[in-house]
C-alpha cells in the first residue's frame, strides 16, 4: 500500500500532463481574439502561420542562439572556476569561492534584470569606467546590435556558478592518489586538469549543458524586464506571451508544443539517464 | 631555485581568481551601494561610484514592497513546504522499489520536473479564471506546486536513496507500518535533504516572475519579484528606486543563500551528481 | 516460540529477463525453541533464505509456515513482516542513528503503542542483562562496536519476539569479543524460550549456537543434520569445508573380492581397510577418490621417530618437510607438502615446528573422509563407530545440548 504515498505526487504531476493535452489540442484549433466563442479546427492552419510568422522565426533562431553561447561560455567558464578552485590548499576559500560564484543563481532573474539594466546605462554604468580608461564604449542593451548579447553575458553571469559547482563536485570525486602520483610526475596544473580530471567529468558535462540548456530555453524574465516585449531580444517564451496578452491563443499554444517538443528530445533521455544514477545506481 | 617560481605560480592563481571574483560581485556590490543612494544621487553620481549614504530610497521601496513580501514569502513557504513533505512521502514510495509501475512513474516524476513551466500559460490562465481562483493565494500556490512538487519528489527521492536498506527493514521487523516507517525512521534520517529541498524551492518560488506575471492582475496580489516591474524602464515608473527595489527584493533569497547556501548547494550538487551530493 | 516449516522453497531473482535462482528447492523445520544454523560459502544463499522467513521477500516457489500458519507461499506474502513478532539482528546493526540506544530498544514497543512504564521497565530490564546500562543516553555513533551490536540484540528482544533471526551478527565484531558476544546470545536465548535462526559462514558461530545446521550450497540443500555431524559426517567436501578446516589430496581405492578396501595415497602410502571398518558405497573397484583429514586427526612426527609405527589406530601418509608454521588461538598450524603428493596439507599441532623440518605425517585410520572424484561422500557413516575427536568446544557442546 506505499502507493498511496505517491498518489498525491501524481496528482499534481498529472495536470502538467494535463495541461500538454490541451496545448496540443488548442493547437489545433484557431482559438483568438476573432474567434473567441466558437474556435474551430483549424489542423495545421495556426502551426503554419506561427512558423510563417517572422516574429516567431527570429525568437526561435535567437533562443537557439542564446543557449548555444550561454552553454559554451558557462561550460568552459564553469570548467575555469571550477580547476581554479579546486587547486585551492585551504577548504574553507573552497567553499568561499565556490558560494560567491554561485549567489547570482539566488537573486531573481527578475532583479538581475534591473540591476543590469543599470550596469549597462550608457553614461552611469560600466561605460563610466570604460571612458575612465580610454577604452571604446560598449553600447549594451540600448543597441539593437549588443542588446541580445549584453543578456547573453547576464545569463553567463548567473550561470557559470552553477555550472562550476558540477565539475567541481565531479573533480573531487577522482582519488586524490591518482592527483598526488601525477603531482609526484611533476605534471603541469593543465595536464592534471586535461588528461586526469576532465575525462571524468562526463557526468558533469551532462548536467550542467542540461540544466542551463533547460534554464536558457525558457528564459522569460530577464528580457522582459530588462527590455519588454523587444523585437530585438525577443525570445521563445516572450513570443508566446506575447501571442497570449494580444489573445491568439492557440498561436501560443502552437509555441508551447513547440518548446515542449525542443524540451521534451533534452528531459526524456536525460531522466532515463538520470533514473540509473539517481536511484538504482549505488 | 624553485620557491619563487612556486610562489608567483601561486600569486598568479589567486590573482586571477580574486580578478574573476570581483568581476562576479559587481552587481551586488551596485546593488547594495546604489540601493543605499538616494533616488537622485543615483541618477547623478556613477553607479559603482559610493557617495552620499541615504536611506531614503530603501525606507520608501520598503514601505511600497511591504505586502509583495508578504504575499511572496507566504506563497514560498507554503508551496516549499508542500512540495518538501509531499515530495518525501512520494519518495518513499520510490525508495529502493524496482517495480516496473515504480520505475514508469519516477520517469514520469523526473520529466514532470524538468518541464519549462511558461508553456502552461494557456491552460493554466483558462482553469483558474474557470475555478475562480485567479488573482488569489490558493490559485498562486495550487500552480507552483504543479510545477514544484515533481522536483521536491525528486530531490527528496535521491536524498532518500541514501538510506541503508537495512535501517528500514529493522523497522519494519520491529513492527512499525508504512507510516510508522516513514515518519519515525525515514523522514527524520533525511532531515538534511528535506532542508535543502525546502529551500531550493523556496528561492525558486521566491524568484518565480512568469507565473505571478500571468496569474495576478491586483497589485495587492503581486510578489516582490513582479512589484520590480513596475521600478524599471516605461512611462511613470520610478526608475531611480529600482535598485533599491531590486535589494529589497532580493534580500531574503540572497540571506537564505548566505546562511544556509550549504543546503543549497547540496540540492543542486543531488540533481547534478546523484546520490552523493 | 513457534515452530519455523519450510517446504520447497525456491527463490528466482529475475534481473534484466536473466533468471538467477538463489535458493532451490529448501525444504527444513525448525522446532519450537531451538537454536537453528545456516551455514554456507558466501553468495550460497544464506541471507536471502533469512529474509524470505523474516518476510523481507516473498519465495518464488514453495512455502512458508510459522506453526501452521502459512506466511508466505509462491511469491505471495500473506503475513508482512511487521506482524510475525521478530526480532533481526543484521549483519551491520541498523541501528537508527537519529535515536539514542534507549529509544532504539523502545522503538519496537512503541510500534506496539504499549505504555511508556512498561517500556522502561522492559528496556531497562534488557540493558541489564544485556550490560549497556550506562549508554542508553547515547546515539550509536557514540559508543563502541559491541556495544552497538548489544544495543541491536536488545532491540531485537525488547519486543519479546517469538522468533530471533540473526544475519552474521558477529562478524563486525574484534575477535576478542565475539565469544562473550556469542555466550551472550545463547544465554539470552534460552532464558526467553526463543526460537533462533543464524546465519553464518563462521563454523565458529554454528558450533557454539546452534543444535541443528542447514548447509547450503550454490542455494541447494548440502546437508541438513545435528550440527556435530556435518563436521563428522560430511555428505560433501563443500559442507566439510564449510564447517571446518579439511585438507584434500588425490587418491586411489581399490576393492578386493571380499570387498575389504585399499586407499593409496601418493606413490607409497596404502591404507587397508576390513570391510567391517569402513564401507565405501562407491565408487567401481579401482576409481580416483579424494580423501580429506580434519587437522586434528593428523598427528606429526620427526621423521626419525617412530612411535607411532605398527599403530592400529595411526597409519603413516607419508614423508615430507613443513612450508611454513603459523599461529592461531593456543595452536600452530602447520602446512606441509608429503612427498609424491600434490596438495598441501594442514595439520595443527601443539608446538611449534620449524619451517623445512623434515616430518612423518600420521593420520587417524577411522577419521579419513573419502569422496569420489566430484566431492561426493562415499563413507557409509552409520558403519562409524560414534566416538571422535574434534574441535574441542564441539564435544563440550554435544554433551550441553542434550
Ligand atoms: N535482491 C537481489 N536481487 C538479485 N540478486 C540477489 C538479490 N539478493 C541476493 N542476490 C543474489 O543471490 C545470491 C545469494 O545472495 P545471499 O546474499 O543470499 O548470499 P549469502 O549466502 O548471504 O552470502 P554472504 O555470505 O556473502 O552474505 C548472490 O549471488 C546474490 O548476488
Ligand atoms: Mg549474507
Amino acid at each position: 500500500m506505499t502507493f498511496l504515498f505517491v498518489v498525491p505526487t501524481l496528482f499534481f504531476a498529472g495536470f502538467l500532463l494535463y495541461f500538454i493535452v490541451w496545448n496540443l489540442y488548442y493547437s489545433f484549433l484557431d482559438y483568438s481574439i476573432i474567434h473567441a466563442h466558437n474556435p474551430q479546427f483549424a489542423g495545421f492552419g495556426t502551426y503554419s502561420s506561427v512558423l510563417g510568422d517572422p516574429l516567431f522565426v527570429t525568437a526561435f533562431g535567437r533562443t537557439i542562439l542564446w543557449v548555444a553561447v550561454c552553454l559554451a561560455a558557462t561550460n568552459a567558464l564553469g570548467i575555469l572556476i571550477a580547476s581554479l578552485i579546486f587547486f585551492l590548499d585551504n577548504g574553507k576559500l573552497k567553499s568561499i569561492y565556490n558560494s560567491l560564484f554561485l549567489y547570482p543563481i539566488s537573486i531573481s532573474l527578475a532583479a538581475s534584470a534591473v540591476i543590469w539594466t543599470w550596469l549597462y546605462n550608457p553614461q552611469e554604468g560600466i561605460n563610466s569606467v570604460l571612458t575612465a580608461l580610454h577604452l571604446p564604449a560598449f553600447s549594451g542593451l540600448s543597441s539593437p546590435s549588443t542588446a541580445e548579447l549584453s543578456l547573453i553575458i547576464v545569463s553567463i553571469w548567473i550561470y557559470s556558478g552553477l555550472s562550476a559547482i558540477f565539475y567541481y563536485s565531479s573533480f573531487q570525486g577522482v582519488s586524490t592518489q591518482v592527483i598526488e602520483s601525477a603531482r609526484a610526475d611533476a605534471a603541469k596544473a593543465h595536464t592534471i586538469v586535461f588528461k586526469i580530471l576532465l575525462p571524468e567529468a562526463k557526468n558533469a558535462f551532462i548536467v550542467a549543458t542540461v540544466t542551463i540548456f533547460l534554464f536558457v530555453l525558457r528564459m522569460f524574465s530577464l528580457p522582459y524586464v530588462a527590455t519588454g516585449l523587444d523585437p530585438f531580444t525577443m525570445t521563445l517564451s516572450e513570443q508566446m506571451f506575447n501571442y497570449f496578452t494580444t489573445e491568439f491563443f492557440s498561436k501560443a499554444s502552437v509555441v508551447s508544443i513547440v518548446v515542449v517538443i525542443i524540451a521534451a528530445a533534452v528531459i526524456v533521455p536525460y531522466a532515463l539517464f538520470g533514473v540509473k544514477r539517481w536511484i538504482s545506481g549505488d | 631555485m624553485i620557491k619563487p617560481l612556486k610562489l608567483a605560480k601561486k600569486a598568479i592563481h589567486h590573482a586571477i581568481l580574486i580578478v574573476l571574483a570581483a568581476l562576479w560581485l559587481i552587481p551586488v556590490y551596485a546593488m547594495l551601494i546604489d540601493g543605499m543612494k538616494s533616488a537622485g544621487g543615483v541618477l547623478t553620481t556613477p553607479i559603482l561610484q559610493p557617495t552620499g549614504l541615504s536611506f531614503t530610497s530603501l525606507i520608501e521601496v520598503s514601505t511600497a514592497l511591504e505586502l509583495p513580501i508578504v504575499n511572496s514569502l507566504i506563497i514560498s513557504v507554503t508551496t516549499a513546504a508542500v512540495s518538501t513533505l509531499v515530495g518525501a512521502l512520494a519518495a518513499f514510495y520510490f525508495y529502493k522499489g524496482r517495480s516496473w509501475t515504480n520505475n514508469s512513474v519516477f520517469v514520469i516524476i523526473a520529466i514532470a520536473t524538468f518541464i519549462p513551466y511558461q508553456i502552461t500559460l494557456v491552460p493554466v490562465t483558462e482553469i483558474l479564471s474557470t475555478l475562480g481562483l485567479f488573482n488569489t493565494y490558493p490559485g498562486l500556490i495550487f500552480t507552483f506546486v504543479i510545477f514544484h512538487l515533481p522536483g521536491g519528489a525528486l530531490l527528496m527521492t535521491i536524498f532518500m536513496s541514501n538510506l541503508p536498506k537495512s535501517i528500514i527493514e529493522s523497522a519494519r521487523a520491529d513492527g512499525a507500518g508504512d507510516w510508522a516507517v516513514f515518519s519515525r525512521v525515514a523522514f527524520p534520517l533525511t532531515l538534511a535533504g528535506a532542508v535543502s529541498t525546502f529551500i531550493l524551492t523556496f528561492v525558486e518560488v521566491w524568484n518565480n516572475f512568469f507565473i505571478p506575471l500571468v496569474l495576478t492582475s491586483t497589485p495587492n496580489m503581486y510578489t516582490a519579484s513582479i512589484s520590480l516591474l513596475s521600478y524599471t524602464g516605461g512611462y511613470g515608473t520610478l526608475y531611480n528606486d529600482s535598485f533599491a527595489a531590486a535589494l529589497v527584493a532580493s534580500l531574503i533569497p540572497l540571506l537564505v543563500f548566505v546562511i544556509l547556501g550549504r543546503y543549497f548547494m547540496r540540492g543542486f550538487l543531488a540533481l547534478g551528481s546523484g546520490s552523493k551530493g | 516460540m513457534v515452530k519455523i516449516v519450510l517446504e520447497n522453497v525456491t527463490k528466482i531473482f529475475t534481473k534484466k529477463k536473466q533468471e538467477n535462482k538463489v535458493l532451490d528447492d529448501i525444504t527444513f523445520e525448525v522446532a519450537d525453541g531451538n537454536f537453528f544454523g545456516i551455514i554456507g560459502q558466501s553468495g550460497a544463499g544464506k541471507t536471502t533464505l533469512l529474509r524470505i522467513i523474516a518476510g523481507l521477500e516473498g519465495p518464488t516457489h514453495g512455502r512458508v509456515k510459522f506453526d501452521n500458519t502459512v506466511v508466505a507461499e509462491e511469491g505471495k506474502i500473506m503475513v508482512p513482516i511487521e506482524e510475525r513478532n521478530i526480532g533481526m539482528v543484521f549483519q551491520t546493526w541498523a541501528l537508527y542513528p537519529h535515536l539514542t540506544s534507549y529509544e532504539n530498544i523502545a522503538f519496537p514497543l512503541r510500534a506496539k503503542k504499549m505504555d511508556e512504564n512498561e517500556i522502561e521497565s522492559t528496556v531497562l530490564h534488557l540493558a541489564k542483562m544485556l550490560g549497556i546500562e550506562e549508554v542508553l543516553g547515547r546515539k550509536p555513533g557514540r559508543i563502541s562496536g559491541g556495544q552497538q551490536q548489544r544495543v541491536a540484540v536488545a532491540r531485537a528482544l525488547s519486543k519479546n519476539p517469538s522468533l530471533l533471526l540473526l544475519d552474521e551478527p558477529f562478524s563486525n565484531l574484534d575477535a576478542t569479543i565475539k565469544d562473550n558476544a556469542r555466550s551472550l546470545i545463547r544465554t539470552v536465548q534460552k532464558e526467553m524460550l526463543i526460537t533462533a535462526i543464524i546465519v553464518s559462514h563462521d563454523p565458529a558461530d554454528i558450533f557454539s549456537l546452534a543444535s541443528d545446521t542447514l548447509a547450503i550450497t550454490d542455494g541447494r540443500n548440502a546437508q541438513m543434520d545435528r550440527t556435530a555431524n556435518l563436521y563428522h559426517k560430511p555428505n560433501n567436501i563443500t559442507v566439510a569445508r564449510s564447517i571446518g578446516e579439511m585438507s584434500v589430496v588425490q587418491g586411489f581405492l581399490t576393492r578386493d573380492s571380499r570387498n575389504d578396501v585399499e586407499v593409496k595415497l601418493g606413490g607409497s602410502c596404502k591404507l587397508g581397510f576390513r570391510r567391517d571398518e569402513l564401507i565405501a558405497t562407491a565408487p567401481g573397484n579401482n576409481s580416483d577418490i579424494r580423501v580429506g583429514f580434519r587437522p586434528e586427526s593428523l598427528e606429526l612426527l620427526d621423521e626419525k621417530d617412530i612411535s607411532l609405527k605398527g599403530s592400529n589406530d595411526w597409519a603413516l601418509i607419508g614423508n615430507g618437510v613443513v612450508k611454513i608454521c603459523s599461529y592461531s588461538a593456543g595452536i600452530f598450524r602447520v602446512l606441509i607438502r608429503l612427498e609424491g603428493l600434490e596438495d598441501d596439507i594442514a595439520v595443527s599441532s601443539d608446538v611449534s615446528i620449524d619451517t623445512d623440518s623434515r616430518i612423518s605425517l600420521y593420520a587417524k585410520r577411522h577419521d579419513l573422509k573419502l569422496f569420489d572424484s566430484r566431492g561426493n561422500s562415499i563413507l557409509d557413516y552409520s558403519t562409524r563407530t560414534e566416538k571422535q575427536g574434534g574441535p574441542n568446544n564441539e564435544r563440550r557442546w554435544i554433551s550441553a545440548s542434550t
